[in-house]
């Protein structure tokens, strides 16, 4: 029997080259198979590239837009170097500045080599490290640097490089002055970053326009005359991020319970809503998937099972010619196969073609959202994968079946 | 020398039953030789049919008191045994390679041609190509048919392709189930007539069922034995040397 064993490897590529030869002649039968397989798969593939893509793009929203982490402080307070210091070693807390008095610290600006009028703009403390300007702009190294947001620099006709002419008023015993201060634009950022005219400085800038208001003179600017602000500095206020979402809720009970309390306002709520709507999303996308996907596996593997009875006389011939059981048992699997990987492939390019048509549209409509419909190489691949294992244990128990029955039984019961 | 038996069956029976009346096919004895050419005549449902597939080993017979096959003089097979042993693999492996089968209907697979078909046996085997087929071809008149498809065929062509396909693989047994059933008259002889003929040359025992009295006689033909028994309920068929 060495024959037997050397004939291996030609029988199998015999079967092989049979099924696709039956394949290739019942091309109407094969193709209507494929198509069946494709019309349930693809809206099922879009139906989950839908839910991936929706929720995807509702939590990257709600983990990346560092709004959602900010904790408030609503009202003054009064924050001395140690507390700021305590905040900063805190595990939950990933940003925080100080805040001057006055909730709009404004400053007038203008480009350094032009008779144009003053702009007001808002100045927001930052610092290295600022979960705001993270992706957009490297926050200022140094106190005469400054980043604009897009209005301003709108507004003053600046962008990265432009040196601009900053200038602070005060009235000191019922007379107006006027101090400037030189600044370079170091970076631009969108309206999406902050949208009204604002300037983003380091702190130590804003407390030297603190201290000139005050009266104070400041020596570094060479502003005022007069004595400088010494002693223990307090801030008003704070810009405070939190690390993750989950730590908003403790940074707030935390603060809360300082002192008298200080009532901060947080996007808490918010977040819980759009995770409640995320968790009820994805259950009724669960549901709904589990019964497509059901009733895809039932169908496809009952006509897969059909098409094995229908070969019975072909399968019960090759049994006759002298195939063992095993081999023929590849004759309907090879098919099966074949037909699932076709029409799986055919189901994954009409999903290609569906998403594109769907996200351009949302692209269009609405913005900021990006491949609102999409599967990610993995999920197509597990598709694929679950259709072929399907297709072919269907065909292989239907087989099986088959090759029980005697030959003669298959041969005569046409 | 003694007589080589390619088939030697004692006792051996299959009984189908139906809700009025079981029908049992029984072969008491049945002895082929080697190169001998049988005719197993009798009206259709007599159990030819049964008779034929159980020689062969494409259907199990529910009573098997001995059933040797012996294709080449010294490597006799208890197929009663591989039956009952449930390896049917075996079955397969020894029809593959032993005996060709004509089906009523032909029994060609649709998606090969012509040629495929033919050497689908031989490659089966793992026999190698030769030009056998186009012998075959040529002495069965269907030369010009290889490339088509069986669909492409009339009735007695395809009937022509199929005993081409049983003879291919050089088996040592032709089995042949009413190969002429579906022809005319004058082509069922001719057919029967080549089948008869190169059977003779290759010195391969021959089986054929058949209804047509006269052509199997004519050819020379040894008649099986057949007679039906009524029993109590039972109809029984009986076929012997």
């Amino acid at each position: 029997m060495s024959v037997a064993a050397g004939l291996r490897w030609t029988t199998l590529t015999q079967i092989v080259r049979l099924a696709t030869r039956d394949l290739v002649h019942q091309r109407l039968s094969s193709a209507v198979l494929v198509l069946a397989l494709a019309a349930v798969l693809t809206p099922l593939l879009v139906l989950f590239g839908l839910k991936f893509g929706v929720v995807d793009n509702l939590l990257r929203e709600l983990v990346q837009d560092p709004r959602n982490r900010e904790i408030r402080l609503i009202g003054h307070g009064r924050f001395d170097d140690e507390w700021f210091a305590d905040m900063r070693s805190l595990e939950q807390v990933a940003f925080v500045v100080p805040r001057t008095r006055g909730a709009a610290t404004t400053i007038d600006l203008r480009p350094e080599d032009a008779e144009q009028q003053r702009v007001a703009v808002e100045l927001i403390p930052t610092d290295l490290g600022d979960p705001l300007l993270k992706g957009h702009a490297i926050p200022p190294d140094h106190p005469g640097s400054v980043v604009l947001s897009a209005a301003s620099a709108r507004a003053i006709g600046a962008q990265p490089g432009t040196r601009v002419r900053a200038s602070v008023r005060r009235k000191v015993d019922g007379r107006w002055s006027r101090v400037h201060a030189l600044l370079n634009v170091s970076a631009v950022v969108p309206d999406s970053v902050f949208a009204r005219k604002g300037a983003f400085v380091m702190p130590s800038l804003l407390t030297a326009i603190e201290d000139y208001r005050d009266g104070y003179a400041v020596p570094e600017y060479g502003w005022g005359e007069g004595e400088a602000f010494t002693g223990a500095r307090h801030y008003s206020g704070f810009r405070l991020y939190v690390r993750e979402l989950d730590d908003v809720a403790a940074v707030r009970d935390m603060l809360g319970a300082q002192g008298e309390g200080f009532e901060v306002s947080t996007k808490a709520r918010a977040i819980e809503e759009v995770r409640l709507f995320d968790r009820y999303l994805t259950a009724t996308f669960l549901m709904i998937a589990f019964i497509g996907v059901a009733g895809f596996l039932l169908s496809f593997g009952a006509s897969m099972w059909v098409n094995v009875e229908r070969k019975q006389r072909e399968l019960s011939v090759l049994q006759l010619l002298g195939f063992r059981s095993p081999v023929i048992m590849l004759f309907p699997i090879v098919q099966s196969g074949l037909i699932a990987l076709s029409g799986a492939l055919l189901a994954i390019a009409l999903f290609f073609w569906i998403s594109v048509v769907i996200n351009d549209y949302f692209a269009r409509e609405a913005g900021q959202f990006e491949g609102l419909c999409r599967l990610l190489p993995s999920h197509l691949a597990i598709s694929l994968a679950a259709t072929l294992v399907c297709a072919m244990v269907a065909a292989a128990l239907a087989a099986y079946r088959s090759t029980r029955i005697e030959p003669s039984k298959g041969l005569r019961e046409l | 020398m003694a007589a080589h038996w390619v088939f030697r069956l004692k006792g051996v029976g299959k009984t189908w039953s139906a809700p009025d009346k079981a029908f049992q096919l029984w072969v008491p004895r049945l002895n082929i030789r080697a190169g001998a050419q049988i005719a197993v005549l009798g009206r259709s449902g007599c159990g030819k049919s049964t008779l034929l597939d159980i020689l062969a080993m494409t259907l199990e017979p529910d009573a098997c008191e001995s059933f040797s096959f012996t294709p080449q003089e010294h490597e006799g097979v208890d197929i009663g045994k591989v039956w009952g042993k449930r390896r049917l693999n075996r079955l397969s492996g020894l029809r593959g390679r032993h005996i060709g089968y004509v089906l009523q209907t032909g029994g060609l697979l649709p998606f090969l041609s012509v040629r495929d078909n033919i050497e689908l046996p031989r490659q089966v085997c793992g026999m190698p190509r030769n030009d056998a087929t186009e012998m075959l071809a040529e002495r069965l008149n269907i030369s010009d048919q290889l490339d088509k498809l069986p669909a492409a065929l009339s009735v007695g062509q395809r009937q022509r392709v199929a005993v081409a396909r049983a003879l291919a693989h050089e088996p040592s047994v032709i089995l042949a189930d009413e190969p002429t059933a579906s022809l005319d008259p004058h082509t069922a002889g001719e057919v029967m007539e080549l089948v008869a003929k190169l059977a003779a040359q290759r010195n391969i025992t021959l089986v054929v069922a058949s209804h047509d009295w006269q052509g199997m006689t004519d050819l020379g033909m040894v008649r099986l034995q057949h007679e039906q028994v009524e029993g109590t309920g039972k109809l029984r068929s009986v076929f012997h040397t």
